[in-house]
This record gives C-alpha cells, structure tokens and sequence, in this order.
C-alpha cells in the first residue's frame, strides 16, 4: 500500500503549486501513470480523497492519465508500443528502452484565479 | 477555473534524498545494493552466506529493512558485518529518508559496500530510489516461475537477478528456463545467478562477481 505515500506528496505538491500561483482552490489535479509501474489509480484516488479534507484541495478531483508503455531500440531505431513488458528488439534482437510508460507525474493542476488574500494570479 | 502546468515528479522528494544518499555513498567511495523479493526468499540467508564466503575480501556492511524487528540486522551481524536496522513500523517498502537516517549508523569510510535489504514485497519497494547504484532481484523457485511476468517491474529493473533455494528443485514444478526466458525479455543485460544456500551452489559465481562489482568504481 504505497499509494498513500503517493497520494501525500500529490497533495503536497498541488498545494505548493497553488500558493505558488497565488491560486484558489484546487478543482482538479491531473496526473500522468504509466502502465509500466506499480500504482493503482483506484486505490491513490481513494488515498488522495481520504487526505485532501481542509486543504485548498478538498474538492479536487485527482484524474489519472494512463501512459502505455513504449520502447525505443538504439541499434536499429525502431519503435514499438508494448501490450505485454518485453525488451528486445523485434527487428534486431537487440536490449530496446522504454521511452514512456513509467511515469508519474503531476502534469497540472487546475484552480480558480483567485487566491485566499485575493492576490492576482502570477 | 484556469490550468496551471506543473509537469512535476510525484516522488520529487525522495528522489532528492536518494540522490543525496547516492552522493554520500560515492564520495566515500563505497557501492551499494538494493535487494529487492518477497518475504521468505531468503535474502537474510544470501547475506549471511555471502559474508562467509567474503572472508575480508570486501568491508561489506548492512541496512536491514522490515516491518517490525531487530533480528535480521542481529543475524547480520553475528556474521561480522556492520549493520543497522530499519524498523518501518507498518510502511511496506523503504525510503530515502529512512536510508539516509540509517547511513548515521554506519561508517562508510571503513566500507567499500552497502547492501540494503529492503521490505520483503515484489512491489511496492520498486518505486522508491533509495540512492543505491544498481536493484537486486531475489527469487525463490518456490514462489513459483510465473512471477516474473507478474511482477515485470522489478525484473526488469534488477540488474542482478539471485535465483534461490535450488537444491528444492527435484521436489516442487518450477520452470526455471520460463524464470530466465521472461527476465531476458524484461532485460536482456541482467546477470542472473542460481543459489543453493544448503548446498553452497553458485555462490562462488556470485561472490566473485560481487568482489569485481564493488572494486570497479569507475
């Protein structure tokens, strides 16, 4: 269960991007996942849910993009979208790298303009 | 409502902490490993084998990761080594906060190597750099040959794959080629050694692989 971990530094993260902003409240955090990694969105929805109550997130929703994964291979350049985790190349046989599918990132948050003290947005 | 971009890493935090883990760790010119299965596949056991067989060749010492309990450093412990144990009192993996405070503990300057045992869990330690410079993957044939492609992360993540618990083979159905086929998939570079700690098989392999690892700090 290391979504809550997650879910906490989500939380933590919005938040300072929001006070950064001089932003309002937080409607909504959009996050990235990559299906090449161990994170249930499900489960870090619930998490982020339990934790946001009393912050400038509290009516946020956390809404999950997922990042199939895909592989680059050096030698020959080709470049596959994988359904099932493999690493060698197809064309060459030679070890392929993942160019995306193991993300998680928090792309952007989305707030309203005005600020508790009712500054302007930077 | 307006969108703020912010293109941040959710584990922005521990990464940093690693990362400064990792700098310490160079600085005093030691490796380090991060040894990664689920619970009862017997790292503890590769530890305690390994320092045996080390003989001094190597000032190995050790951060223990559980839940709850002193014993794993303990048994490290009896074997020589330094090592100093992480209670995580509920969490299922460790982090880089919880490693640097360990490094208090340790001297690092009388090191050349760190392993640190993490949390026994095939899944949740995969996401958390602890500063270390390379995973190591521990499978028992037990758990059977089908976790691989169950938990594919970690395979292919693990530069080194330790594959324990041999001398069960004639008792139980474990495929060890379909082990080896689905890691090469994951990571055709992975170093893959097969550990019988009753028998004492391929631990030589193992430890002179480790000595030549941890020497070359280029």
């Amino acid at each position: 269960m290391h979504e809550m971990s997650l879910a906490q530094s989500i939380l933590d993260i919005a938040c300072q991007e929001a006070a950064r902003h001089g932003a309002g409240r937080i409607g909504r955090v959009n996050l990235l996942v990559g299906k090449f990694t161990h994170v249930a969105p499900s489960q870090l929805a619930f998490c982020f849910d339990m934790i946001k109550k009393g912050s400038v997130a509290e009516g946020a929703e956390l809404a999950v993009t997922l990042v199939p994964l895909a592989a680059r291979c050096p030698a020959c350049g080709r470049e596959e979208l994988l359904d099932e985790p493999g690493f060698i190349c197809p064309g060459c046989g030679e070890q392929m790298q993942a160019t995306q599918g193991q993300e998680l990132w928090i792309d952007s948050i989305e707030v309203e303009d005005q600020g508790p003290a009712g500054e302007a947005k930077a | 409502m307006s969108e703020i971009s912010v293109g941040r890493p959710v584990l922005e935090a521990n990464q940093k902490l690693a990362q400064e883990n990792r700098a310490r760790f160079r600085r005093a010119g030691v490796r380090a490993l991060n040894l990664i299965s689920s619970p009862g596949a017997g790292k503890t056991t590769i530890l305690e084998q390994t320092l045996q067989r080390l003989g001094g060749r190597l000032a190995m010492g050790v951060i223990e990761g559980d839940i709850q309990s002193t014993e794993d450093a303990e048994r490290v412990a009896r074997c020589g080594a330094p090592a100093v144990q992480i209670e995580t009192r509920g969490a299922c993996h460790l982090d880089g906060a919880m490693v640097a405070g360990a490094l208090e503990g340790l001297d690092l300057a009388s090191l050349d190597l760190v392993i640190i045992e993490n949390v026994g869990n095939l899944v949740c330690p995969v996401e958390f750099d602890l500063g270390e410079d390379m995973k190591v993957a521990v499978l028992s044939v037990t758990e059977g040959d089908d976790k691989p492609a169950k938990y594919p992360v970690l395979f292919k993540e693990a530069g080194v794959l330790l594959i324990t618990k041999l001398d069960l083979m004639p008792y139980i159905d474990c495929d060890l080629e379909r082990i080896k086929k689905t890691c090469r998939q994951l990571n055709p570079a992975q170093r893959v050694f097969e550990l019988s700690s009753q028998t004492g098989q391929g631990y030589d392999q193992w430890v002179d692989w480790l000595i030549g690892w941890a020497q070359d700090r280029a």
